[in-house]
This record gives structure tokens, C-alpha cells and sequence, in this order.
């Protein structure tokens, strides 16, 4: 059982060190505020 | 004219531009609103009012020199089979909106394929055509919608700027280290609690839980805690006890007694202990190094040099990097540009604003033949130079070369590392008494305790409470606008005894000064004749006279002329007016030698003059009153036409110093240095800049943070030059609650003490006490910092 948790938790890890590497966690500003901009064309065709 | 300006929100004050039914304060901020409305962008006020950036209109932006192909090839990132792309540094982002406009250009433009905003580097990336659009179009475009991108001789050089990713990496294994060995550990905390003999599964499986501990601290030890080893190490190396010895001491300590106790079954060990350490620890580091990410502080004079200037040759203009410019080159000089290097003017009448090199904010007219030094700034028409000194020698470059500038930077966290030494000496005496009365008590304990000494005084909450402090004042001061370099810098400012203020452009304000008019009144009609022919007129003197004149009405003027380096002259109704120099208008003025003047002349006969006179920042003499608990010291590059103000607006023990060249401000900081006064250097930047060095804390103030940011301590914003006695302040307080946390943690160090020096320090009491005095001493120090910033009476002019 410990060693399935352990070994579970290294995936984390090894999945953490991975995103850190390729820079996931470099810009953690515009992202965020990236995702409330409503994209123009589809705002449209709900609206129509 | 009190309306806001839709666009950029400012309130408008010169001219006021109708269109679409909406008020807009100068013709670029409509021109943006044109822009964004014919491409439907025009979600962009909805989602913040005022979010619009005023598009700089008095300069005239050259960005064909992006065109030239060894150019194109520094700027871009990556160019192939027409398609570019190219990131640009653009200090100016600053809100959601900007990040949405500037990702937007392709609604703009056609020929952009897509761009992306990094907002913490303020950079924007875009990728476009290069077969359709020139990439001087691209930054005119940008620079349209108020999004100057700086494009200097510093940004082609830190091109490869690589980001430090290690310290994340270092919490990340920190941290699943941590969290699987308490997994391990927590078995074993129940014994101390159970009478009864340990139940046989736990007995059993002891050995594994303990080595599986053993194995996960060691990429705690040799990875994660490695920078605190690293940095004690050299601290050895220099004779020089710093706060990452004893915590190195501790680790070690921690991790060789845990193995001996693991070896020779004895305890399960302090390896949950090791791995909340580097854990917390590594996020009060990290917590400290996001704080300034994106200021640059390290900038030198190559951040205000241009990347290309055009050269002249055989008659033929042609951009070439600053680099490749070489002795005796032609060079053609704009209107607002820069002149990179010493030259001699050969061809046209140049007005040099020397206020970078010398801090003297008038103009000064040369002649053809004169020489003229590199950092001035041409205002009028184009000039042709030849080039007579390289650019890295030219008398600027020198003067960043000083030694000033050399000296090392070694000021880190001063105060813990003084407390520190106490400390280590204290904890090793008390290890060391606490050894001999073991000796004789009970010989077999005496490893035991004094390792339990060692372990339970690890002074981790102790280097905790500056960083989190520190960092959160530091926090706290860049949301009132004020940027700190470094933590160091704080500790400084609360030490500091006199104050240096440079005149221009500190407690003057550069951009706009007082006009003043001397002479004969002139009526309502010859105001608005002289604002008609003031029209016409691209010298920066006509502009702000132009500014400054309040009526709405022009009419028109016949047979206007401008002599460049002289003034104009223009025909209004039948009157012969005359703007311009005293030569010009043939006055004769005794009195006035040192001041900026233009003259005015109707029909021959010298109406008066208007006197261009420094204008000092709003508020300046109550926050000099609140400065009185410091000596105050004024130097400026400029004459002592303003001797009479300034010692009106300051105390009468103020020593105030004129035509100080930038080698005499150096000098004086030396000087009071040496009597041993702790000195803060208050400039704008170029001409103080080895002044600013010096000094113990240097202050650059700047009307735009971004743009104006040389190597300085700190940046304060124009808008909070106020609450400077306020900063000062809290920089003090700050270092009371630091006090205030060292005392925190040295309790817990004593209850600690207690446990270790009679021998009964568990690891249990170990894995409690040391996390929760970490722990308190990071919500002491948050909490604190935060009340004491809503206590503060912060004098703001803008948010």
C-alpha cells in the first residue's frame, strides 16, 4: 500500500517537474486573464 | 474642460477632440477609438473605462530602420517563408484590456497571424506576413494604439534571457518529499502517547518506514536544501558567519544524527523535520524572488541609446546599428532623438537638451563647428554630426564606467546575518555548557543533547520572518508605486540620516514648467494672433507656450516665416509680430542671463517676454516639512536662477548646492559618506546616476516607471512623490515587526531549548514545534505588515 501511494505520488511529481520544465509555471498572469475574453465569433452567432 | 478623455481617461486640459459623439483629449487618443471601432474592437471600453493609453503625439517615430536587413535579423525571434515573428518589449501593458487589444491584432490587421501577450514580462509576441507587412509597420502600428515597443541597444543583447526554473523544481521535490515522509513518520508519533508495548505490525515494519524515510530525504539533502549549503559555504570562505550557516548546521545535524539513530535503532529519526524545512523554507525564497520579476534594475546606458541611427554617406541615408558606428561617420540626428556618441555639428542649428547628462533642463543652441556630447536630445529640426568618439567612450559611457558603478553588491539581508552571529555564538555556548554538564552527569547522553541542541535551534523561523516581511513590504510599496530592487534596500532605507535631492526633474517637474510673462499686458486680440502664429511652430518652446495660452479661438496669420534656432515671425491682421529669441526681436535684457525666454515683438516695439521657469511638484514643501527628522541636502546641474524658491520651500539649515557637474554629486555623497552619514540620493536618473550609485539608497523618480529605470535601488513613481516621508516610515515599522518576529521565534527556540538541553527532545516535539514556528512566524509576519500598511496615512495622488 505504501509503496502504491509513494509510487503514485512520484508520478505527480514526476508529471509537476515535467509541466515546470517546458515553463507551465513561467507566466501565471495573462493566462488568467486570457480565458474571460469572450471570443468575438461565437459571441455573434448567439446573439443572432 | 473638465471631461475625462474617453480613451485614456485623462482629464483634458489643452484641446479637446469631438468625435462619435465622445470627448477625447488629443488626436492620437481618437485616432485609437477610430481604430478599434471600424474593427469592432470596441469591447475594448467595456470591459475597463479609461483603459486606453494616450499615444505619445509630440515625437515623430522612426521605425524604418527595422526594415534594413542586419537590423531585422537582430530584432526578429524567427523569420522564414514570409512568415516573422517578433516579440517587442512593451512597458506600457498594464491591464485585461491591454492584454485583449494586443491579442487582437489580427482583427486589426489582416497580415498578423496571431499575437500573444506575456503580461508578467510585458513582452508581445506576433507572428505576421513579412511578404505583406514590413516590420516597421507592425511597430507603427503598435505605437498607433499607444503600445511603443522600446527597442533598444539593451533589449538586442539580453535576447537569450533564460528564466531560472530551478528554485520550483526545488519545491516541488521539497515538497513531495515532505508530504510521502509523514506518510512514513506518522506511525511512529503515536508511541509517545500509548503506554501499552507498541503493537507488533509497527514493530515489524519499523525498519522499512524508517529506511523509506531515510531514501526520501536524500533528494531533500542533496537537491532542494543545496543553495543553503552552497551559501553557508561561502559565507565560511569569507570569514563571515551568514543566517544559511546555522540552517546548513541544523540540516546536517538533522539528517547524520537521524541516520545514526535509524542505524542503531534508537528513534525514528528527524527526517519529517528535514523535509518541512526545505519546504517552507524554499517557498519563503520563492515568495521572496516573484515579488520583482519584471522590473529590470540592472539597465545601464544602453537602454537609452537607440539600436540604429542613419548614416550619411555620399548623400545617401541609410539606418545602421549603433554597434557598427564607427569615428568619423556622418550622422543625421531627428527632432526627440538621442546623439549616441561625441560629435561635432556640421550642418543645421541643434537645441540640445543636456538634461540626461547634466541635469540642466534648458536648451542650449549650437552652432555648426560646436561639439556636442552624447546623451543630449536634439528638440527641432534634423542635424548632420560627425561622429569624433567611439560610443563606449564617449563622456557618458565614462561616467557609467566610474568605479561607483564597480563596486560590489553585498548588502544582502544585513540584519539577519548580524542577529545570525550572535546567535551561532549563543547556541554553540549553550551546546557547549549543556555538553560539560552531561558529561559529568550521564556521559552516554552528551552526542544526544547537544544534537538535539543543534537540531531545535535551527534558526529556520528566524530566516523566515525577514524574507516574508520584507517581501510583503516590499509588496505592499510596489502596489503605492514604489519599487524596491531588493529587500537589502529596505533595511537601508530605515537606517538612512540625510536626504540628497537633485533638482531637475526630482522636485521640479521635467515635463511641464511655469511660464511666466514679463512686460507690457497684452490684450485678448494679440493673445490669440500670438497663439495663431504659435501654430505653425514644431519647436518645443512654441509648444508649450501653445499650451499654455487658454483661448480656443485661432484666426488666420499671412506671411509666416520660422528661422530655425532664431524664431517666426507672421502677419496678423496688418500687425508684424515677432516670436523668438533676444536677438531676434532685437530686446535688450540686463536682467535675465540664465532663464529660458522667448521674446515678443509687435510692430517693432518689444511688447515682454515670456520666462520659462521650473515648476515644482505639488505638495513638495509639506512633504519636506515631514522630512525633519533628516538633514536635507539639494544639488543641481542647473544655475542658481531658483536659489530664492528653493529656499523658500525648504528648511533654512538645507545645504543647497548649484552647477553641480554629475563627478561633484558623486563627490558629495562620498563625502558625507565618510563623516558617516547613512545618505539617500533622490534623482531622475542619467546625470545622478553615479551619485545614485553611491549612495547608500538611491532613488530614481520617474514620470514613467517602465521607461526610465537606470541602476538605482529603487523607483518611485512621480504620482506617490508624497508619501515618500510615508515610505521612510513604514520602512522603519518594518523593521520593528522583524525585531518583533526574531523575538517570536527565539520563544519557541527557548520552549525548544528546554526539551533538548534535559535530553528528552522527541522527534514528535521536533515535528511539532519547528513547523509551527515557522508557520507563525509567516502569519505573524503577513498579518503585521498588512495592518501596519492600513494604518499608514498614504498620500496618494493616483492609485
Amino acid at each position: 500500500m505504501v509503496i502504491v501511494s509513494v509510487s503514485l505520488a512520484a508520478v505527480f511529481l514526476a508529471l509537476f517537474l515535467i509541466g515546470a520544465k517546458q515553463g507551465q509555471f513561467d507566466e501565471d498572469e495573462s493566462p488568467a486573464v486570457r480565458m474571460l475574453f469572450d471570443d468575438k465569433k461565437n459571441k455573434d452567432k448567439i446573439d443572432t | 474642460m473638465t471631461e475625462s478623455c474617453f480613451h485614456c481617461g485623462q482629464k483634458i486640459e489643452t484641446e479637446q477632440v469631438l468625435f462619435d459623439e465622445k470627448h477625447f483629449c488629443c488626436a492620437g487618443c481618437k485616432t485609437v477609438y477610430e481604430i478599434l471601432n471600424t474593427t469592432g474592437l470596441d469591447n475594448f471600453y467595456a470591459m475597463n473605462s479609461d483603459a486606453g493609453i494616450r499615444p505619445d503625439s509630440k515625437e515623430n517615430h522612426h521605425f524604418q530602420f527595422l526594415d534594413t536587413p542586419e537590423i531585422f535579423d537582430k530584432v526578429v525571434d524567427f523569420s522564414d517563408d514570409g512568415v516573422t515573428l517578433v516579440t517587442f518589449h512593451v512597458p506600457v501593458i498594464h491591464c485585461t484590456s491591454c492584454v485583449w487589444l494586443l491579442e487582437s491584432l489580427h482583427e486589426v490587421n489582416p497580415n498578423i497571424i496571431y499575437s500573444n501577450v506575456n503580461f508578467t514580462q510585458k513582452n508581445v509576441q506576433i507572428s505576421y506576413k513579412s511578404n505583406e507587412l514590413k516590420l516597421s509597420e507592425v511597430a507603427r502600428l503598435l505605437t498607433q494604439l499607444g503600445y511603443k515597443p522600446t527597442i533598444n541597444l539593451q533589449s538586442l543583447d539580453k535576447k537569450a534571457s533564460t528564466y531560472d526554473r530551478s528554485l520550483i523544481l526545488k519545491i516541488g521535490v521539497a515538497g513531495f518529499c515532505f508530504g510521502n515522509i509523514m506518510l512514513l513518520a506518522f506511525p511512529e508519533y503515536t508511541l509517545p502517547f500509548s503506554n501499552s508495548t507498541p503493537e507488533a505490525w509497527l514493530e515489524g515494519n519499523k525498519e522499512f518506514f524508517r529506511w523509506g524515510m531515510f531514501l526520501l530525504s536524500l533528494p531533500v539533502m542533496f537537491f532542494s536544501a543545496t543553495d543553503y549549503f552552497k551559501s553557508a559555504w561561502q559565507g565560511i570562505k569569507n570569514k563571515y558567519i551568514n543566517i544559511d550557516l546555522p540552517i546548513a548546521i541544523g540540516f546536517w545535524v538533522l539528517f547524520l544524527r537521524s541516520t545514526y539513530d535509524i542505524i542503531f535503532d534508537l528513534s525514528p529519526g528527524f527526517f519529517d523535520s528535514i523535509a518541512a524545512l526545505a519546504f517552507f523554507m524554499l517557498i519563503g525564497k520563492w515568495f521572496q524572488q516573484r515579488t520583482y520579476k519584471s522590473m529590470a534594475f540592472d539597465r545601464d546606458y544602453k537602454s537609452f541609446y537607440p539600436i540604429a541611427v542613419l548614416k550619411i554617406a555620399e548623400g545617401i541615408e541609410q539606418p545602421i546599428l549603433l554597434s557598427e558606428l564607427a569615428k568619423g561617420d556622418r550622422i543625421l540626428i531627428r527632432n526627440e532623438e538621442i546623439i549616441p556618441a561625441d560629435a561635432v555639428l556640421m550642418k543645421g542649428e541643434a537645441m540640445i537638451d543636456n538634461s540626461f547628462v547634466t541635469g540642466e533642463s534648458r536648451l542650449i543652441p549650437k552652432k555648426p563647428g560646436d561639439k556636442i556630447f552624447a546623451g543630449g536630445k536634439q528638440s527641432g529640426q534634423a542635424i548632420e554630426l560627425e561622429i569624433i568618439k567611439d560610443v563606449k567612450q564617449s563622456y557618458l559611457t565614462q561616467l557609467w564606467n566610474n568605479e561607483a558603478f564597480q563596486k560590489e553588491e553585498s548588502k544582502l539581508n544585513k540584519l539577519t546575518n548580524n542577529i545570525s552571529r550572535y546567535f551561532v555564538i549563543t547556541i554553540l555556548f549553550i551546546a557547549l555548557l549543556s555538553a560539560v554538564f552531561w558529561y559529568f552527569h550521564d556521559a552516554s547522553e552528551v552526542l544526544q543533547v547537544v544534537t538535539a541542541i543543534l537540531i531545535i535551534t535551527c534558526p529556520c523561523a528566524l530566516a523566515l520572518s525577514s524574507p516574508f516581511i520584507l517581501g510583503n513590504v516590499m509588496r505592499i510599496f510596489g502596489e503605492k508605486k514604489f519599487y524596491i530592487k531588493s529587500t537589502a534596500t529596505i533595511e537601508s532605507l530605515a537606517k538612512i540620516d540625510e536626504i540628497v535631492f537633485d533638482k531637475t526633474g526630482t522636485i521640479t517637474e521635467s515635463q511641464s514648467s511655469d511660464v511666466v510673462y514679463t512686460g507690457e499686458n497684452l490684450s485678448e486680440q494679440e493673445k490669440i494672433a500670438i497663439k495663431s502664429i504659435l501654430q505653425n511652430s514644431n519647436h518645443p518652446l512654441s509648444r508649450i507656450l501653445y499650451n499654455q495660452i487658454h483661448l480656443n479661438e485661432l484666426i488666420p496669420i499671412s506671411d509666416y516665416q520660422e528661422i530655425s534656432g532664431k524664431g517666426q515671425q507672421a502677419t496678423v491682421n496688418g500687425n508684424e509680430i515677432k516670436i523668438g529669441s533676444k536677438s531676434f526681436v532685437d530686446a535688450v535684457d540686463e536682467l535675465n542671463l540664465n532663464q529660458t525666454s522667448v521674446y515678443i515683438s509687435i510692430n517693432h516695439s518689444i511688447k515682454g517676454k515670456f520666462e520659462f521657469k521650473n515648476h515644482y511638484r505639488k505638495g513638495l514643501k509639506e512633504m519636506i516639512l515631514n522630512l525633519n527628522l533628516y538633514k536635507i541636502a539639494i544639488l543641481s546641474g542647473d544655475n542658481d536662477s531658483e536659489k530664492e524658491n528653493l529656499k523658500e520651500i525648504f528648511p533654512a539649515k538645507t545645504e543647497i548646492y548649484f552647477n553641480q557637474s554629475p563627478e561633484d554629486k558623486l563627490q558629495f555623497i562620498q563625502k558625507q559618506q565618510q563623516k558617516g552619514e547613512k545618505v539617500l540620493m533622490f534623482g531622475d536618473g542619467l546625470n545622478d546616476a553615479g551619485a545614485i550609485k553611491q549612495s547608500d539608497v538611491g532613488i530614481v523618480l520617474s514620470e514613467d516607471v517602465n521607461n526610465f529605470s537606470p541602476s538605482c535601488d529603487a523607483i518611485l513613481d512621480a504620482g506617490s512623490f508624497n508619501s515618500f516621508p510615508v515610505f521612510l516610515r513604514f520602512s522603519k515599522i518594518s523593521i520593528k515587526l522583524i525585531w518583533t518576529a526574531f523575538l517570536i521565534s527565539f520563544l519557541y527556540n527557548v520552549v525548544g531549548l528546554a526539551f533538548a538541553v534535559t535530553g528528552n527532545l522527541e522527534p514528535v516535539v521536533a515535528a511539532i514545534l519547528m513547523p509551527v514556528s515557522s508557520i507563525s512566524v509567516v502569519i505573524f509576519s503577513t498579518l503585521s505588515t498588512r495592518l501596519a500598511a492600513s494604518l499608514m496615512k498614504w498620500n496618494l495622488e493616483r492609485v
